[in-house]
């Protein structure tokens, strides 16, 4: 069997797949599957092909879909996704995360999930949801809590970093028993305090290539980097033209080259500043940014691209793919120097990722 | 949503207990117990089960479907009869043939869910809505969405 690319597409109407050879110049779509069910993230597991989706229904509630052959049949299970009697009871499934054999869910209201049978059971990370700061989190916030970034360390177990929408960066190190907040750096400016210990917004968390840890973050207010590990962060928002975002994509070989896609602001509208598209990418970890947009409307779009819906795939040269709230997906086969608009009049796009099968 | 609450004909009556929330209000005014304890919210694989088999046991009650649940267990019939005498124990019944099935139309809290409306003969009930003998149940997703 030949190699082939998947984007794996998460809509606010179902699940899609577009499918090309790794020279990527032609491209299949297939969907919308999961029954049209909002779903929020769409991931693959490179080890075994399988397929994970992510949602929640309004009349059905959250669940994590699956497919072992390519999106032909699907199943889906909510087992152990679900909080005390009493509790908050969750809505949707927001963030899922592949490690060795390991499904992580993040959830709204925002909470962290694992499951050993490749996503037939699971059972929470409680830590994190009952942390001392929790009565914190969203304090500046109201849009709720979803646990919206699943960062695993891709080498060592015990350590994940997670993003929650007006809590900020948490981490752990001792395979979640206990999770510590990671937001030194990064502002909250609808807080008294603009640097508080957890509170901030968080968009979107990005894992270096290297021994893990340098991470780069769009924030609600602003973006940055860490050589720590989240410890402590760094502002790279000079050159960029706006600080408001959502999407953030890591070069899957190359530290210091970063992705974004800066949106006009939160109160601006949302979109590509001046309705014109523009990837900006750094090659030097944040210090200077070029904007990249051949291929990309310039006039009259006012798109704009959420937390999870731009990625990269691992070929040479890097590929870059991001999908718009007006329903179309841009991919770039060469690290974002030219883009070509591969699907249309799609669904909201909430997520994109890659996964490559075949041999 | 307070005085909303159109349950069955032998819905229990109001309980004092602060701990167990009303369904249906979340909260917001009535508050009830249930007569019988409700199960805990159940799940599993959503694939498709073998197909339920007319049970003629004591209480069996007559329920009706949604279109769009037995979509995604694929076998489940539009139309079937269990016994049950609550709400809650036909929850459980739809589970212990469709795993999943009924963490479909309940959630955590215990209740059924917000979108989802079940009523026993005609009257909109609750997990704690109690089933006479051939009761007819019709389980229906909500007026909602975009």
């Amino acid at each position: 069997m030949s190699q082939r690319l998947l984007l794996l597409i998460g809509t606010k109407k179902g699940a899609f797949i577009a499918e090309s050879d790794p020279r990527r110049g032609s491209w299949t779509l297939a969907g919308p599957f999961c029954e049209a069910w909002p779903i929020n993230h769409v991931v693959g597991d490179p080890d075994t092909g399988t397929i994970y989706a992510g949602g929640g229904n309004e009349w059905f509630g959250p669940a994590v879909w699956k497919t072992s052959d390519q999106g032909a049949t699907w199943t889906h299970s909510s087992q152990g996704l679900a909080y005390e009697e009493g509790a908050t009871p969750i809505k949707t499934v927001w963030s899922l995360a592949s490690r060795n054999g390991t499904l992580f869910a993040g959830v709204e209201p925002a909470g962290l999930f694992r499951s050993a049978d490749a996503g037939g059971s699971f059972s929470e990370y409680p830590a994190l949801r009952n942390h001392p700061t929790r009565g914190d989190w969203n304090i500046s916030g109201a849009g709720g809590t979803m646990l919206h970034h699943i960062v695993p360390h891709p080498q060592d177990e015990d350590r994940i970093w997670v993003g929650i929408s007006a809590a900020g960066v948490f981490a752990t190190e001792d395979g979640g028993a206990s999770w510590e907040p990671r937001n030194r750096g990064t502002r909250n400016d609808y807080s008294p305090d603009k640097y508080p210990l957890v509170g901030q917004c968080v968009h979107g968390v990005a894992l270096a290539a290297g021994a893990g840890d340098r991470l780069y973050q769009q924030n609600h207010c602003g973006m940055y980097r860490s050589d720590d590990a989240g410890r402590n962060w760094t502002s790279i928002e000079p050159g960029l033209p706006s600080t408001f975002g959502f999407a953030a994509a890591a070069h899957p070989r190359d530290p210091d080259t970063l992705f974004l896609l800066p949106l006009n602001g939160d109160q601006a509208g949302r979109f590509v500043p001046d309705g014109k598209a523009a990837v900006w990418r750094t090659q030097d970890a944040g210090r200077s940014w070029q904007d990249l947009r051949r291929g990309l409307p310039q006039k009259q779009a006012f798109f704009g691209v959420l937390r999870q819906a731009m990625a990269t795939d691992r070929l040479d040269p890097v590929g870059l793919y991001f999908g718009t709230s007006s329903g179309s997906v841009y991919a770039s086969a060469d690290e974002g120097e030219h883009f070509a608009c591969i699907a249309e009049h799609l669904p909201t796009i909430t997520s994109v990722e890659t996964l490559m099968v075949g041999t | 949503m307070t005085g909303a609450v159109a349950a069955g004909p032998s819905t229990p009556p109001p309980h004092p207990s602060p701990a167990r929330t009303c369904e249906v209000c979340e909260g917001e005014g009535v508050r009830t117990a249930p007569q019988r304890p409700l199960p805990p919210c159940g799940g599993g694989l959503g694939r498709g089960g073998s197909a339920a088999r007319e049970t003629a046991a004591i209480a069996s009650i007559h329920v009706t479907l949604p279109p769009a649940l037995c979509t995604l267990f694929p076998g489940a019939p539009r139309e079937l009869a269990l016994p049950a005498t609550t709400v809650a124990e036909l929850m459980q019944a739809l589970d212990a043939r469709w795993p999943g099935m009924r963490d479909r139309l309940c959630d955590s809290r215990p209740a059924i869910r917000r979108h989802i409306n079940v009523f026993v003969d005609g009257e909109r009930a609750r997990l704690d809505t109690e089933l006479r003998p051939g009761a007819e149940v019709l389980v229906m997703t909500a007026i909602s969405g975009g």
